[in-house]
């Protein structure tokens, strides 16, 4: 956030329209952060919303060493899920991944149907840290908000594969 | 008015730009360089050996502070970041100030103006000193969570551990993050004795000296140790230490 309105700053010098464009995206983020705390679920159309201004800001901090892809299902973007979560998935990626490498890598999101069950996967170049503290509590707090949701229904996992972080969400449709 | 040569690391290129901006108005301040990651800022300022250094935290590989571990000069540094969570660990760096991203421009005339004061210190000590420590030199070694200050006169000898050196002192024995031939260049010659590519001796501490094999040397030090002097260094040393 600070390191947002410190490129912001920056970006002005070079470019008043796409200054004025990131001010709206991070206020529209910090809107969101700071509206749907307590909302229990929202359409996955406007958490994607979220995560598109979040990488949009991440862009004029990491620029070319950031590229971002995104694969999802049109049958996916009505579907209610927990406020944030994509959002914590990326942010995760972008700061244990992306940002610790010099070359920087890819985001990728991808949402599908399974059967009965929602898949929301973000995978990012990079390795699998766990004795990183932060990730760990992060990622303790999703396991911990769809546990409190979905009880045994949902899960979540994270592993590491050719050299690549895979994150996965799966939630029953209800 | 004294020209500052500064280097700014940082991996953001706005960033970058942004502090650009806002030293442009100190017409006293040169940047030599930008970098955007550790391993070219090190080399950047071991290249130029700048006054003073801009240094991010947190960048891709290494952060900030392996940096300073890295170098054997450290330039009067500012740390630039968007957290306060690393303030109090800047200070063990000895940094000399902790600027908050975006940066006010109060605090940063501020920071100048220290760094100003800092330089004009440094110019006049220099002026006195020579580039070499003397005897009654300090100092100052970190290894894990001890810390000495301890005189250059006080210490037996230096031994090669990988990249690094290893300083022997009454009972001590703390790793120093710089190469036996690093240290050698700052030591007095005067008491400082290279014994063999792994060693560097205090010659005051030389309890003992017998000829050994092959037109080498053998010394026995204050404290028992045994060092086989290497046979070139054996025929300087005969000639240092000869009427």
């Amino acid at each position: 956030m600070f390191n947002s309105l410190n490129n912001i700053r920056g970006l002005m010098l070079e470019d008043v329209e796409k200054s004025r464009d990131m001010l709206t995206k991070l206020s529209e983020m910090l809107r969101y952060s700071l509206t749907k705390n307590n909302v229990n679920a929202i359409n996955l159309e406007e958490e994607l919303e979220m995560v598109e201004n979040y990488i949009a800001l991440s862009k004029i901090q990491f620029e070319d060493r950031l590229q971002f892809l995104k694969v999802v299902q049109d049958e996916t973007l009505e579907i209610k899920i927990p406020p944030m979560i994509i959002q914590l998935l990326v942010e995760n990626a972008t700061k244990h991944g992306i940002s610790k490498l010099k070359a920087g890598g890819t985001i990728k999101l991808v949402t599908f149907i399974e059967g009965q069950n929602l898949i929301i996967s973000v995978i990012n170049t990079g390795s699998l840290q766990i004795a990183e503290g932060f990730t760990q509590l992060g990622l303790q707090n999703i396991k911990q908000r769809l546990r409190l949701l979905y009880g045994n229904q949902a899960n979540f996992n994270i592993e590491e594969i050719n050299d690549e972080v895979i994150a996965t969400i799966n939630i029953p449709l209800s | 008015m004294n020209q500052i040569k500064a280097v700014i690391v940082e991996d953001s290129r706005l960033a970058r730009n942004e502090l650009k901006e806002l030293i442009k108005g100190y017409l006293q301040i040169e940047i030599i360089g930008e970098a955007e990651n550790v391993d070219d800022g090190y080399n950047l300022i071991e290249e130029h050996s700048p006054d003073l250094l801009f240094l991010d935290i947190n960048m891709p590989e290494k952060d900030g502070f392996e940096l300073l571990e890295m170098l054997d000069e450290v330039p009067i540094t500012i740390f630039t970041t968007a957290f306060d969570e690393y303030a109090i660990k800047s200070f063990e760096y000895n940094a000399l100030d902790y600027l908050l991203k975006p940066i006010n421009e109060k605090r940063f005339a501020k920071a100048i103006e220290k760094v100003e004061e800092k330089l004009n210190e440094r110019r006049e000590v220099s002026s006195e000193n020579t580039q070499r420590l003397t005897g009654n030199s300090q100092i100052f070694i970190k290894d894990g969570e001890k810390c000495w200050l301890i005189k250059v006169g006080d210490i037996s000898h230096f031994e090669i551990v990988g990249n690094y050196t290893r300083v022997f002192f009454q009972d001590e024995k703390p790793m120093l993050y710089k190469s036996l031939n690093q240290v050698e260049e700052k030591l007095p010659e005067k008491y400082f004795f290279r014994a063999n590519r792994q060693q560097i001796i205090n010659t005051n501490f030389i309890a003992n000296v017998v000829p050994w094999f092959n037109g080498k040397l053998k010394l026995t030090m204050a404290n028992g140790e045994e060092v086989e002097v290497s046979r070139r260094q054996s025929y300087l040393f005969k000639d240092r230490m000869s009427l």
